[in-house]
């Protein structure tokens, strides 16, 4: 109907011009057909309008509707602009009648696809200039009636958009018919040849390549999206060819590690401080853009990808010109391990953040500064994308720093290359985009890691020893079990941003790495070098621990997860399980405030089942592991100021979706914390082994396992009470299905039992604070028999047909109905007894 | 009907979620039940419903969650 409405003014005209035809032969049989068909749009405004309007109206309407039938009949000869222009109108008009009407297809040879065709194919090239005439002379058209003026200049263009198309699809047919053929479907075809025509044939080429561009430009704007979106990548293509974009993702890059690099500024006053002003006031643009970057770094990663693959090449080409300023070197390499964090998440984030600190290096602060932006880009996809950017200018610039770093590489080589397979693997599974992503994450960790193998290289070929034994381990995990893809990729991601991390970090105190991930406050902080090694360790480890989370969680493999979670840990060193969980805490402190460690580890996976969908729980899983064995850890430093704004985001998130988790899953988290149980013991068992500092535990308890840790115990204690007052698990699940299955009669499947609880559960919070309602509106404590009934008044299951007696009966038990209804004894007794 | 909740039960529950009643009184008790019997009937009758559109014998699990928001809002007062 909304059609019909908008339509209207079409309507309108179209009535009006079809009266009038039907004084032509032709056109009467269309026009009634019309009249038919439209019967129903038609309105009193229609007819109003028709009898205010159509003298002057009907009168240019006849004259174009007979020019366009001339115009039709003639075919051959290419009508004059004026008739043109009309018949354009008219077709116009007729076209935006044609869908609405068949009628007039059929009726008429004069269709107006053929009369666009005619016209088009006479003078394809004046077509834009016939749509705007035809534009102007539609407003003109509707002098004498003002709502059809202002119907009419809307409708003209509405129909306008039709025509563009069919211009469109005209002009593409008729260049096509002079080289190839029409092929009306693919406007970006047409432009294409277009384009390509117009640099063979100059005149018609460019005219038409107007015409194609302004085709484009108003199909785009007014018509359909997919029209546009082709032809903007057909240009942008081309460009790219020129590298225009790929100087400019740089530039974005660039700048974004310049914001990162402010914002560490704001955080953390030093010598990272000091570079990062250099580098901003190296990169002008970065400066400017810095500020919009988080926001705008997700579009510009979305987009990068889609040329990414090919910037890949180019970008090392640009980040080398770029290496020239100093400065601008740790950025990219900083922003390149900060996406690749991104891909890890604040876990990244904190490690970068760390990493920075501690080394005190351009490339820490470029880990923080990626972490930073990896926080800010959580998609997974965007992540793997940023990773890859990030690794490219990282390589370019790490390349160019130095020998350093390429000695790191090597180191980083031997580390990437377990990390790339597992990375790969995971990758693939978890619908990694492409190959370069894959190695652009690799690369990324490489460089990550050489950036940092400056200082250690002991610590590199230690972390990485486990980062392969990690990602050996994580692989076989994530070949073992399936996994969503958005948990691998998120896993693959920190996977290559743990190897960046451990890359980096190499002798990163456990304690700064375990502060700062269990912190959130922390992950402002973050002081780098005790975090980078937790990071290192914790990343891989995370992601193996995510892995397993994941495929707990899909699962429900509680032991298996454990099993190889604390396996790991056994094999890594203390230091360095300790350092990888902080790292793994310190990256998810941001979830680490939601979730407290070892106990909401279950939660989070209890919480997750329900939501599985989202990768962030799965992230928060791990670091929630993470988060439990770096309590102990927590000590460490942690908190560059860098990761601050980022771990704000992203816990931010994060946190908003674990509540929103937690809320939603508190029955099964209950449920399912009675089978983690045994998980979270072990866990705590770990937990308590490595304290480190208490201190920093009280903090991090206080900060962020407020919530968590004290639900954790009595979650663990409820589970073996059989919970507390039975709120949760109401009802027994017998009587539930026993009753359920009463009434419905036919077979029902035993997995609809936890739906029905959860209906169940909210049905009856709903019942309790309807009845608490009605009793205190009656100013009563106490609900009482009424109050039901008026509830079960509300719900409209008692009626003036159905008493409340009757229900009594129908469904009560025997000894229940004698409470509800009085029963007169003998003895003028009645039972039960009245209160009145 | 053929097996009888447990009241002592249902009364926790709904004293538990009740946020400041005090009371709940016997015959208010089984009143409740009468409710939640009527409700969960009405789901059952519409899952049932939903499943035969399926042409499933059986009614699962997304039956169910697909009736249960429209009764849910039903059973509102």
């Amino acid at each position: 109907m909304d059609t019909t409405e908008d339509l209207s003014a079409r309507v309108l005209l179209k009535n009006v011009l079809y009266t009038e035809a039907p004084r032509t032969p032709v056109t009467r049989s269309t026009s009634q057909a019309q009249r038919a068909s439209s019967g129903a749009r038609r309105s009193s405004r229609l007819s109003g309008k028709d009898a205010g309007a159509q003298t002057p109206q009907q009168i240019l309407r006849r004259s174009l509707k007979h020019k366009l039938r001339e115009s039709a009949s003639r075919m051959s000869l290419p009508p004059s602009n004026v008739n043109r222009r009309t018949t354009l109108a008219a077709l116009r008009k007729s076209n935006t009648h044609a869908p609405a009407t068949a009628s007039l297809l059929c009726d008429e040879g004069v269709t107006p696809r053929h009369l666009l065709r005619n016209i088009l194919q006479t003078e394809p090239e004046s077509s834009m200039l016939l749509q705007e005439k035809a534009v102007r002379k539609e407003p003109q058209l509707p002098s004498a009636n003002s709502s059809m003026n202002s119907n009419r200049p809307s409708t003209g263009l509405s129909e306008l958009d039709l025509p563009d198309l069919t211009v469109a699809n005209t002009v593409g047919t008729v260049r096509g018919l002079k080289r190839k053929r029409p092929r009306r479907s693919l406007n970006i075809t047409a432009f294409e040849k277009r384009l390509k025509d117009s640099n063979d044939d100059e005149k018609e080429d460019e005219e038409s390549a107007d015409d194609l561009s302004s085709l484009s430009s108003s199909l785009s704007s007014s018509a359909t999206l997919s029209l546009k979106t082709p032809f903007v990548d057909v240009r942008t293509e081309k460009r790219g060819l020129q590298r225009k974009i790929p100087n400019r993702r740089k530039i974005t890059i660039e700048e974004f590690g310049a914001g990162i690099h402010k914002r560490q500024m704001g955080g953390d006053p030093g010598a990272s401080i000091g570079m990062v002003e250099r580098a901003l006031s190296e990169t002008a643009v970065s400066e400017g853009f810095t500020l919009g970057l988080s926001d705008l770094i997700e579009p510009d990663l979305t987009t990068d990808i889609v040329n990414h693959n090919t910037a890949l090449y180019a970008q090392p080409e640009t980040a080398e010109s770029n290496l020239s300023i100093v400065a601008t070197q740790d950025k990219p390499t900083v922003m390149a391990s900060q996406l690749q964090r991104d891909m890890g998440e604040v876990e990244h984030e904190d490690a970068a953040a760390e990493i920075q600190t501690d080394e005190g290096n351009a490339a820490m602060k470029s880990q923080t500064e990626e972490e930073e932006a990896a926080a800010e880009s959580q998609t997974d996809e965007d992540d793997a994308v940023v990773t890859s950017q990030s690794e490219e200018e990282e390589e370019a610039v790490v390349e160019d720093a130095g020998a350093v770093e390429s000695q790191s590489e090597v180191e980083a080589v031997v580390e990437d290359a377990g990390a790339v397979e597992s990375q790969s693997e995971e990758e693939e599974e978890s619908e990694a985009q492409d190959d370069d992503v894959v190695k652009s994450q690799s690369e990324d960790e490489e460089r990550g890691s050489e950036s940092q193998t400056e200082d250690d290289d002991v610590a590199k070929s230690q972390s990485e020893d486990e980062e392969d034994a990690a990602e050996s381990q994580t692989d076989e995990e994530s070949a073992a079990t399936e996994s969503p893809p958005e948990k691998k990729e998120i896993g693959a991601e920190s996977e290559t941003d743990e190897n960046d991390a451990t890359g980096r970090s190499e002798p990163v105190e456990e304690e700064a790495v375990s502060e700062s991930q269990t912190d959130e406050e922390d992950d402002g902080k973050r002081e780098g070098e005790d975090t980078e090694q937790a990071t290192k360790h914790l990343p891989h480890v995370a992601e193996h621990i995510s892995r397993r989370a994941y495929r707990s969680v899909g699962g429900f493999i509680m032991p298996f997860p454990e099993a190889e979670w604390s396996g790991k840990f056994k094999r890594h060193s203390a230091g360095a399980m300790y350092n990888n969980l902080d790292l793994r805490n310190s990256m998810s402190h941001p979830h680490g405030g939601i979730h407290d460690f070892a106990p909401y580890l279950p939660e989070g996976r209890a919480g997750e089942r329900p939501n599985i969908a989202e990768p962030s729980p799965d992230v928060e899983i791990e670091n929630m592991s993470h988060l439990q064995l770096s309590e102990d850890l927590e000590d460490s430093k942690l908190l560059s100021a860098d990761p601050e704004q980022n771990a704000a985001q992203s816990p931010a998130h994060q946190e908003e979706e674990w509540e929103d988790e937690e809320g939603l899953s508190d029955v099964s988290e209950e449920l399912s914390m009675k089978t983690p149980a045994f998980v979270r013991e072990k866990r705590n068992f770990f937990t308590s082994d490595p304290l480190a500092s208490p201190t920093v535990l009280k903090n991090i308890e206080t900060s962020v396992a407020n919530k968590s840790l004290p639900a954790a115990k009595p979650k663990k204690v409820r589970a073996k009470r059989t919970g507390p007052a039975k709120m949760e698990p109401g009802l027994p699940k017998n009587y539930l299905m026993g009753v359920f299955r009463h009434f419905a009669k036919t077979k029902v499947a035993p997995d609809v039992y936890p739906v029905l609880k959860e209906i169940m559960d909210k049905f009856f919070d709903r019942l309790a604070e309807d009845l608490e309602a009605y009793a205190l509106h009656a100013k009563r404590k106490t609900i009482e028999v009424e109050d039901v009934e008026l509830l079960l008044k509300r719900q409209g299951h008692v009626n003036d047909k159905v008493p409340v007696e009757v229900l009594i009966e129908k469904y009560l038990p025997m000894e229940y109905r004698k409470l509800l209804i009085p029963i007169a004894t003998s003895g003028n007794v009645v039972i039960p007894k009245q209160r009145r | 009907m053929i097996k009888k909740a447990p009241r002592s039960q249902l009364k926790a529950l709904i004293k538990t979620k009740a946020k400041s009643n005090v009371n709940l009184r016997p015959a208010a008790d089984a009143m409740v039940e009468l409710v939640i019997l009527l409700f969960l009937n009405g789901l059952a009758e519409e899952a049932r419903a939903t499943a035969v559109e399926d042409r499933s014998a059986t009614i699962r699990a997304k039956h169910l969650r697909a009736v249960s928001k429209k009764m849910l809002k039903k059973a509102r007062g």
